[in-house]
């Protein structure tokens, strides 16, 4: 598949109508954005089409209409939220079009309709509708596998660093997915065990007793497995919830820890403010030095570059009032000196001098200089013939570059301290993020105490049914109905064995092929050796020589490139996908990347697939060979961040 | 003539396989497919597998 176009209107802060047209012939498309933009929108726009679902971050509304067109509409207005992708694969062309109908309501606005069509082009380019237009698109593009296709590098790296766990469990269903082991995994659900009632050996096992009267001791046995069934999958549920809220309860304190250990103290901040002032004002004071010793040089050495000075400035001075103020012709120092004196009381014209005219007559005077035109130039001519073989340029310009880098280092310094105050500001007080970060160990300890009891009557419960199934067994294993349940279940028992069998090895396999994939791209974009190891529920880890698991975000940036990388190598290399082509639609954490990784990384691009569309905020232009660079866009958006538009070209640096 | 384990076993891996991805393709069209019905799916073909239809 390549993705010709995509277009879309009144997506989230996208408003207003746009198409970017993506290069098809193995060039890199770029989307530049800065943060804030509507990057991760836009990149998510392509998954919204595909597949109707997107994944907001926590900071957003899942909202996905453009909140200023919301508020121009009028109640009961309907608006449509669009987006259409236009591709080519397998040699035909497809546009996919999304549709939500948005009706707006007194308190809110409510989705009333959708529509998703894919159309083919046939061979006299008629466009026509395909049929089950989502399991087309799955064929062509699995949604399994979209989160690699669509690769969010910023959460891949949340991901990698807190949910390592996650992770693992992603990439196990993507994998799974690619090579149908979702459907083995399915299937040894469904098959179950005799102690999960709602599976097919569940269901076999308690049609042992199906046969028998109530109020016989199998009729009870059976009742009490039943019930004890459903007791335990009741607690399972508590468990796993209980257990899903203690992670989450985990994670915030490993992002508050995170935030706690690169949150100042005030004291911190007004040490580091108090040094960077004293730093700038000591460059001012620097500063003002430079320009008096150049200033001193220059009368000292030069004295002709003042004179010229002079000149200059008084020729623009007065050529700019003879323009404004048509200074009449013929006016000179001697005539205004006259006019100006306060004996004469009548101009040459004959009209009377009053305070305003000697007032203006006294500007005419103080725009001349001091001398005549001709002798100061005369006079700077001849200083400059004098002193031209003594011109010493360099210790000139070193002078002023002096005054220039320090002028730069106040202004670093000054940037330094807004830079800082901003970073307080935004700093939640340490106290608070201590006083949370007790809260959700306090809750921990709570999870744990009551997992811990919930275990205990799981365990109980297990041993009950475990006690009553035998006795279920003694008392069944004569039956009719006993033995043919106990042949179909040692038959589905051995099916089952296949299954797991086949999931164990191909787990096994594809673990170390991705273990194979992700080291190379590792060792190729990172300047450090790292090791990788991808264990067999595909946990992935990056570990240095001491076996000490990586912690730098830079690192983590290259590891999710590198992590990417090797999953599309493994599409690549799959038998069943080899002959289709992937795109790489890329929200890249570029900026996370030092400047020799961000080199090596561009440079495995091309590798990575024949498509690679990158959304970056940052400028990869200098990274880039030259004739790898296609269509380049760039959103810009309002200031209040609610609006934007994308646009053809590089429009900031 | 009834057939032997093995060959039942291999007739179930390959029906169930089957079933497992027509759920799949009907999931992912949104389609209704339970669990309760594959199961009962199952649990008939292996009826009629073992010659023990009613």
């Amino acid at each position: 598949m390549k993705i010709k176009t995509i277009e879309y209107e009144n997506f989230r802060n996208f408003k207003d109508y746009g198409k970017i047209k993506c290069s098809t012939d193995g060039r890199l498309t770029v989307v530049y954005g800065k943060n804030g933009d509507g990057k991760t929108t836009l990149h998510q726009l392509f998954q919204w089409v595909f597949y109707g679902q997107i994944k907001f971050n926590k900071t957003t509304t899942d909202t996905l209409y453009n909140l200023a067109l919301n508020d121009e509409k009028n109640y009961e207005d309907r608006f449509d939220v669009w987006g259409r992708i236009e591709f080519e694969h397998d040699g035909s062309n497809y546009s996919l079009t999304r549709t939500h109908t948005y009706k707006k309501g007194i308190d809110s606005t409510d989705k009333i309709s959708e529509d998703f069509s894919l159309q083919k082009e046939d061979n006299e380019f008629n466009w026509k509708r395909v049929d089950r237009p989502n399991e087309a698109v799955e064929r062509m593009l699995p949604s399994g596998l979209a989160e690699y296709f669509f690769f969010d590098g910023e959460s891949m790296i949340a991901d990698l660093r807190v949910k390592g766990r996650d992770s693992a469990s992603k990439l196990r269903k993507a994998i799974y997915s690619m090579f149908d082991l979702d459907i083995v995994e399915s299937a040894l659900g469904h098959i179950g065990k005799a102690d999960l009632k709602s599976t097919v050996i569940g269901k076999l096992y308690i049609s042992k007793g199906t046969t028998v009267s109530s109020g016989s001791d199998i009729s009870s046995k059976m009742t009490n497995i039943e019930m004890s069934q459903n007791k335990i999958e009741k607690a399972k549920e508590d468990i796993a919830k209980e257990e899903n809220e203690r992670k989450k309860q985990k994670q915030t304190i490993n992002e508050i820890s995170e935030k706690i250990g690169s949150t100042k103290s005030k004291e911190e901040y007004e040490e580091k403010r108090q040094k960077y002032v004293k730093e700038r004002d000591a460059f001012i004071e620097k500063t003002k030095e430079d320009m008096q010793a150049f200033g001193n040089t220059i009368i000292e050495k030069y004295p002709q570059i003042i004179i010229s000075k002079v000149v200059n400035d008084a020729k623009n001075k007065l050529k700019l009032k003879v323009d404004s103020e048509r200074l009449p012709e013929g006016v000179n120092k001697r005539l205004i000196t006259y006019l100006s004196s306060m004996n004469t009381k009548k101009c040459i014209c004959g009209n009377t001098l009053g305070v305003a005219e000697r007032s203006r007559i006294k500007r005419y005077q103080e725009m001349l200089p001091p001398l005549s035109y001709s002798s100061t130039y005369q006079d700077f001519k001849k200083t400059v013939e004098r002193w031209k073989t003594d011109y010493d340029k360099d210790e000139l310009e070193s002078k002023i570059r002096a005054v220039i880098s320090d002028q730069e280092f106040a202004h670093n310094r000054d940037r330094d301290i807004i830079n800082l105050d901003e970073e307080e500001k935004k700093s939640g007080d340490i106290e608070d993020l201590i006083i949370a970060r007790q809260e959700a160990t306090d809750k921990v300890t709570e999870l744990d105490e009551s997992l811990s009891a919930r275990k205990g009557l799981l365990d109980k419960l297990n041993l009950f049914l475990k006690q009553e199934m035998k006795k279920f067994d003694e008392l069944t294993e004569k039956n009719e109905a006993s033995q043919k349940a106990s042949a179909k279940i040692e038959i589905m028992e051995l099916v089952a064995q296949v299954f797991t069998n086949k999931l164990n090895i191909a787990a096994e396999e594809y673990s170390k092929k991705l273990q194979g994939t992700i080291q190379n791209l590792l060792d190729v974009m990172l300047t450090s050796k790292r090791k990788v190891s991808v264990s067999s529920d595909f946990t992935v880890r990056v570990t240095d020589s001491y076996n000490d698991e990586s912690k730098s975000e830079g690192q983590f940036a290259v590891v999710s490139f590198a992590y990417i990388g090797g999953i599309l190598k493994m599409i690549r290399e799959n038998e069943d996908l080899k002959e289709k082509e992937f795109p790489l639609v890329l929200d890249g954490p570029f900026s996370k990347l030092d400047a020799d990784q961000r080199q090596n990384v561009v440079d495995m691009l091309p590798e990575l697939a024949s498509q690679v569309i990158v959304f970056s905020k940052d400028d990869l232009h200098d990274v880039l060979k030259e004739d790898y660079v296609g269509n380049i866009y760039t959103i810009t958006s309002n200031e209040e961040k609610n609006i934007a538009q994308v646009e053809e070209g590089k429009l900031w640096t | 003539m009834s057939k032997s384990s093995d060959e039942i076993v291999d007739e179930m891996i390959v029906f169930i396989e089957k079933e497992e991805k027509d759920l799949q393709a009907a999931k992912r069209a949104n389609e209704k497919g339970t669990r309760t019905d594959i199961v009962n799916r199952i649990l008939q073909k292996l009826d009629t597998e073992m010659g023990d239809e009613n």
